[in-house]
């Protein structure tokens, strides 16, 4: 529907299978989207309808055992990804493809510093020296907008806010400016102020570096936010694939209808909520 | 606090934990005792004296001798060798085979897992002190052959636990996301993975230290340990059995408290570095330690 001429990623007929002992489940059937270089694509849908597992099957992070199967070709920049070997599969990770979770906490490991981790990144594609990596590392922690970079790179995960970690995140996935960053659910773990933030964050990063993303969300106002292109997910299948603005102007699926419908009725709630919670002089 | 933790290395944590010093400082003293063992003692620690039969502690003897006249004192400081060292390296060597063994093990999964894990199901059924005793009959006794036989017969209980701790960490999503991020597989077992296993592995070489020295008594005591002429705590222990009916207490006390102490340092030093491999819980566990005092404090005053 929307093959742009330089698709950045584009996946085709992407299925994946898992045997279970009551038959064959199929969490994604026959999904297919592409991404335009520097352009932001919106996965939406609830929970369980697959969003999360076509991301970890694009990078090919589901545990791979004779249960799982995928089907389809997933094409990053003209690569099939899964036709790669796990060596550059490897090379490809962090480099060209980056992914922030949805919770940072777990996304970090605990017993590393900030400064370890960054600088294992930029060590491990780069051969930098060590003293290279944290100069980088500072800048890459200045983009994302964290004050005190030296300070921070010698904490620990547990020792930074929820805001300060996802912005972590945001950076490792970024630091060696990647053509695409999958974000899954990037905010969902975050309150609503710092979702904003995070959010705008996000954008300018996207902007400056011309990478681009694919958002994971179940909230269609961080889909209004940042995407260009929406795809809407159910039941493993993509039920309606359009431009962002077409499709909350003019939803054509019955379950997109739906969902816009939620998400504006909990902003009417919130408003009567407001308008309730505020003084009572009038 | 965070300040605190903040800027801290393994180092600068291990020395914040009091008891670990504490420790520390017992073990070091024990180890230089052991190593300067002859500038310490006037009398040898084998040689009988047959006149000085079950002295209690005088000013020649510090304190006492045993039922052949041996000075309990050199018996202890030259025991020292023998025991710090059957606990020590066996306890190294036992770890690193059960490390080997679970890293392996939950890093292949699947068939390996299960051939691999049965192994050390089928030998830890058999009883450890019966698989003891045959492997020390097999061998010729000594210290070397101690040694080797309380690591063969230890490990399977820390490549048990690795196994299981190195499956769960490896499901947890910093592993997922350093993979994202491009770490190799050596990166992610031995960066990511490994490390968060590791407080638990601590912890349990350090129980096995006291264990180790023990089983070496008790092997020791069967006449399958070291040769009982030659002192160490296990076998001092064990040869003044009969003599604490004929009052002579110090024959047992001396070598028992001082297996006591050992292992409890040992444990002392093991959470401290369990504390500090785990910036985590050095944070939260130096916290709250604090507060209850202050509240226990409080408590009393209102009382």
């Amino acid at each position: 529907m929307f093959r742009h001429n330089q698709a950045c990623l584009s996946v085709e007929n992407l299925s994946v299978n898992i045997n279970t002992q009551d038959g064959i489940v199929h969490p994604v059937k026959d999904v297919s989207f592409a991404i335009g270089q520097g352009r932001v694509l919106g996965l939406v849908g609830e929970s369980g309808s697959g969003k999360s597992l076509t991301a970890k099957a694009i990078l090919r992070l589901l545990t791979q055992n004779k249960n799982i199967e995928y089907n389809g070709r997933v094409i990053f920049e003209g690569q099939d990804l899964f036709k790669l070997s796990p060596a550059s599969m490897r090379s490809l990770r962090g480099r060209r493809l980056g992914m922030v979770f949805q919770d940072p906490l777990a996304a970090l490991n605990p017993v590393l510093t900030i400064g370890r981790q960054l600088r294992e990144l930029f060590t491990a594609h780069t051969g930098c020296s060590g003293g290279e990596a944290d100069k980088q590392s500072f800048a890459v922690l200045k983009k994302v907008g964290l004050l005190n970079q030296e300070r921070i790179c010698r904490q620990y995960p547990h020792q930074l806010s929820g805001g300060m970690r996802q912005r972590v995140c945001i950076a490792l996935a970024i630091a060696l400016k990647p053509s695409l960053i999958i974000a899954d659910e990037p905010t969902t773990a975050l309150d609503v102020t710092l979702q904003a933030q995070i959010l705008a964050e996000l954008k300018t990063l996207q902007q400056d570096y011309g990478a681009a993303i694919l958002l994971i969300s179940h909230d269609m106002g961080v889909i209004a936010e940042l995407a260009d292109d929406v795809a809407v997910m159910r039941h493993g299948t993509i039920v309606e694939y359009n431009d962002c603005f077409n499709l909350f102007d003019y939803p054509h699926h019955e379950y997109t209808k739906r969902l816009l419908l939620a998400s504006s009725l909990t902003e009417l709630a919130d408003g009567a909520r407001r308008y309730n919670d505020g003084p009572a002089t009038a | 606090m965070v300040e605190r933790a903040a800027m801290t290395t393994f180092w600068q944590r291990f020395f914040c934990h009091r008891l670990g010093n504490v420790g520390l400082v017992f073990l070091t003293i024990c180890i230089l005792a052991a190593v300067c063992a002859p500038l310490l003692t006037a009398f040898s620690a084998v040689d009988t004296n047959l006149a000085a039969v079950r002295q209690a502690p005088t000013y020649e003897h510090w304190l006492g001798t045993d039922e052949l006249g041996r000075d309990i004192w050199s018996r202890l400081v030259y025991g020292a060798r023998v025991s710090l060292l059957v606990g020590v390296a066996s306890v190294v060597l036992s770890t690193t085979i059960g490390l080997g063994f679970g890293v392996v093990s939950g890093y292949l999964g699947g068939l390996a897992d299960n051939i691999l894990m049965r192994i050390v199901d089928g030998l830890l059924s058999l009883p450890s002190l019966v698989l003891v005793i045959a492997l020390q009959a097999l061998g010729n006794q000594g210290l070397i052959s101690v040694v080797l036989v309380i690591a063969c017969t230890t490990w399977m209980q820390t490549a048990r636990l690795v196994r299981t701790e190195f499956l769960s960490v490896k499901q947890r999503p910093f592993v997922k996301a350093a993979a994202v991020a491009g770490a190799s597989d050596w990166a992610l077992v031995f960066r990511h993975t490994l490390p968060n296993c590791l407080a638990s592995v601590v912890v349990l070489a350090t129980l096995n230290v006291g264990h180790a020295i023990i089983t070496e008594a008790a092997l020791s005591f069967l006449g399958m340990g070291i040769p009982p002429h030659q002192p160490s705590w296990g076998n001092m222990l064990m040869g003044g059995q009969r003599s604490i009916l004929a009052g002579a207490w110090w024959i047992t006390m001396f070598p028992g408290l001082m297996i006591v102490a050992t292992v409890l340092a040992v444990n002392f030093v093991g959470d401290a570095i369990r504390d500090a491999l785990d910036p985590l819980r050095f944070y939260h566990g130096s916290t709250p330690k604090k507060t209850t005092k202050a509240a226990v404090t409080a408590g009393n005053e209102v009382n």
